[in-house]
């Protein structure tokens, strides 16, 4: 008896294991590929053991610069467009629900993690004016899931130098399915692909 | 493995029962021996195992950690649910050759290698969305372990990992009110029962506190309700354990006792911290008089059951009824004169620690007794630094305070002496009419 309830723990615990395995491989294998600029990050949080922080261009959305929606709260789903400018591809809208592709667009899912609001522009609170006096959302800031690149151990200095360097050194190649869900396909130091992850 | 507690106090007695006569030497020996048999030694090298166990666990994982990069993944994939199959198996396999200590290890390493081979995919596929689901499922995996084994080391794990999960989510995402975490204990809390583990029934329950303290402020922010709200509400709420442990406790219920204690325990602070702390507003809000009157209700029902079980005497239901009309009253004395209401509820206080040490001696319970004792230090405490504005108001409670507690131990020795004496009295009229059979 003991050796069935085992087996049930098995086939339960690594089918969880194998879907998880297998959720990730396919976005890699199938899902559309992009590339997203870095941003620095506070240095004092960049390292948590073998692992970078990452800050994209997209990570913060200024609401006045895109298409979309404007009312956001923390922790919503957010969809966001991207199109491809050059080598990196930049955010064109945001959205609370999935907006319907145009051309060459990727959509990208996140959760905002900040709502930032402020007095929009010409605005002066209790003065006489067509505004009101409550704050608008100006900007969002978002989280997609690959803030976090896992290194070999000791490689980690070179990377952080890097990203703090200057704009552009470093840059993340990311695979995004057709729900938005994104996985971190490699990583480019100065144009060159310096890791590569394979689906299996 | 016997509580050392209980094995000390038995030789304790068994000592004492040898000088009375009552036992022979021998015979004390052989019980003393029966009650620690066998338990230290095979506790000690099951624990050894499990340790020994959970550290190769670590070491293999780091060692996967450190080398991911090294390894082609799908050998890397291979290698880490492996060792998972193979703690289990090992694990059901001593189980089945009755090696239960080390077979419990096994699978608890089992447990532990679910968890990290989670972390070790979202390491691998570089995953960092919504950490917390991690944690959620590895809390799961250990959980389906515990029932399905089953296994009190997993279940320790999984209630762990539960509270690692709701911080997560309340703290790192600002989750209001972690409901599925009430779920996960339910589930956890009656595997504790099941399995009739008392370690875990404590765990349990002091999970449970911790969900409730976490998710105080956010009650209080959803429901409109005022500190005085919460404070009456988690007042009520332990006093209802509180009755409900002493019902459960006559019914049989192996943890009744201890739910009677933690009820005590936290109803002593809660009921202090609003006489001490809770001054001004002290209406109560809308939406917490359905609450109030649920709990109430509860109370009142338990309160009756006790007493016709004879778990409650006609002064402990006196007492409750007295603690109701206190908390009830609370409301309207704060707002119409706090001084009287200090006075009248440091009294209150004062005097269900008495009844509480009453009732702590009449069980013969240690914990009531200490736990009234240090209530009754805190409220001196209070008196003494804050309560009365003058020396003199000071001076009065504190002197009518001890003349009738001194009156009270007077009046309470005469009592114990008169029924002693009438119990001699008994005793040696039934030997003179032909002994005790």
């Amino acid at each position: 008896m003991i050796f069935v309830r085992i087996l049930l723990i098995l086939l339960l615990q690594t089918g969880v294991l194998f879907s998880m395995v297998y959720n990730r491989a396919e976005i890699l294998e199938h899902g559309k590929t992009v590339i997203l600029r870095t941003e620095p990050v506070d240095p004092r949080s960049l390292f948590r053991g073998y692992y970078v922080d990452l800050n994209y261009e997209i990570s913060r959305l200024e609401l006045a610069d895109l298409e979309g929606d404007q009312q956001f709260d923390r922790w919503d789903t957010v969809f966001i467009t991207l199109e491809q400018r050059d080598t990196f591809w930049a955010a064109t809208g945001v959205y609370k629900e999935m907006p319907t592709i145009i051309g060459n667009q990727v959509v990208i899912k996140g959760v905002t993690d900040y709502v930032m609001r402020d007095y929009i522009e010409d605005c002066i609170p209790d003065a006489v004016t067509s505004c009101t006096d409550d704050p608008v959302i100006t900007s969002l800031s978002v989280e997609y899931g690959i803030e976090s690149y896992f290194i070999p151990e000791g490689d980690g200095a070179s990377i952080e130098e890097a990203i703090r360097e200057e704009d552009d050194r470093v840059s993340i190649k990311v695979a995004v399915n057709e729900d938005g869900r994104a996985v971190i396909k490699g990583l480019l130091m100065d144009g060159q692909l310096l890791y590569e992850e394979p689906p299996y | 493995m016997r509580n050392p507690l209980y094995i000390r106090q038995l030789k304790r007695d068994l000592e004492n029962w040898v000088k009375e006569g009552l036992l022979s030497p021998a015979d004390a020996e052989a019980m003393l021996e029966s009650a620690g048999m066998g338990g230290p030694a095979r506790s000690l090298s099951a624990i050894l195992a499990l340790m020994g166990t959970i550290m190769l666990g670590l070491a293999a994982i780091s060692y996967v950690a450190a080398n991911f990069w090294a390894i082609p993944r799908p050998a890397l994939l291979t290698l880490i649910i492996s060792v998972m199959w193979l703690a289990y198996v090992g694990g059901a396999y001593l189980i089945h050759q009755s090696k239960e200590g080390f077979g419990q290890a096994a699978v608890l390493l089992g447990a532990i290698l679910f968890g990290t081979n989670i972390m070790l995919i979202a390491q691998m596929y570089h995953i960092s969305a919504h950490y917390p689901n991690g944690v959620m499922a590895w809390a799961l995996g250990a959980l389906l372990v515990a029932i399905l084994i089953p296994s009190r080391g997993a279940l320790g794990l999984a209630y762990g990992l539960a509270l690692i999960w709701t911080s997560l989510e309340s703290f790192d995402f600002g989750v209001t009110f972690h409901w599925p975490f009430l779920w996960f204990w339910a589930a956890a809390f009656t595997l504790s029962h099941i399995l009739n583990w008392r370690a875990g029934f404590h765990i349990g329950f002091l999970s449970l506190v911790y969900w409730l303290a976490i998710n105080a402020s956010e009650l209080a922010d959803v429901y409109a309700w005022t500190d005085f709200d919460i404070v009456i509400l988690f007042t009520l709420f332990w006093l209802l354990i509180w009755v409900k442990g002493c019902f459960a406790s006559s019914l049989g219920y192996p943890f009744g006792q201890a739910l009677a204690r933690y009820g005590i325990f936290f109803f002593l602070i809660t009921f202090y911290i609003m006489h001490v702390a809770i001054m001004g507003d002290t209406s109560l809000a809308i939406d917490a008089k359905t609450p109030v009157y649920i709990m109430t209700g509860l109370i009142a029902i338990f309160v009756l059951l006790n007493a016709m079980r004879k778990s409650y005497g006609i002064l402990d239901v006196i007492a409750h009824i007295g603690i109701f009309g206190a908390l009830f009253a609370f409301p309207s004395a704060a707002g119409v004169d706090s001084f009287v209401t200090q006075w009248a509820y440091s009294a209150i206080y004062i005097a269900i620690t008495i009844w509480l040490l009453a009732l702590g001696a009449r069980y013969n319970e240690t914990f009531i007794i200490n736990c009234a004792l240090i209530a009754f230090g805190f409220e001196l405490m209070y008196i003494y630094f804050e309560a009365f504005d003058s020396l003199l108001n000071q001076s009065m409670f504190f002197a009518i305070g001890g003349v009738l507690l001194v009156g009270l131990g007077f009046a309470l020795e005469t009592i114990r002496r008169r029924f002693r004496q009438d119990a001699d009295d008994d005793d040696s009229k039934d030997f003179a009419e032909g002994g005790i059979e």
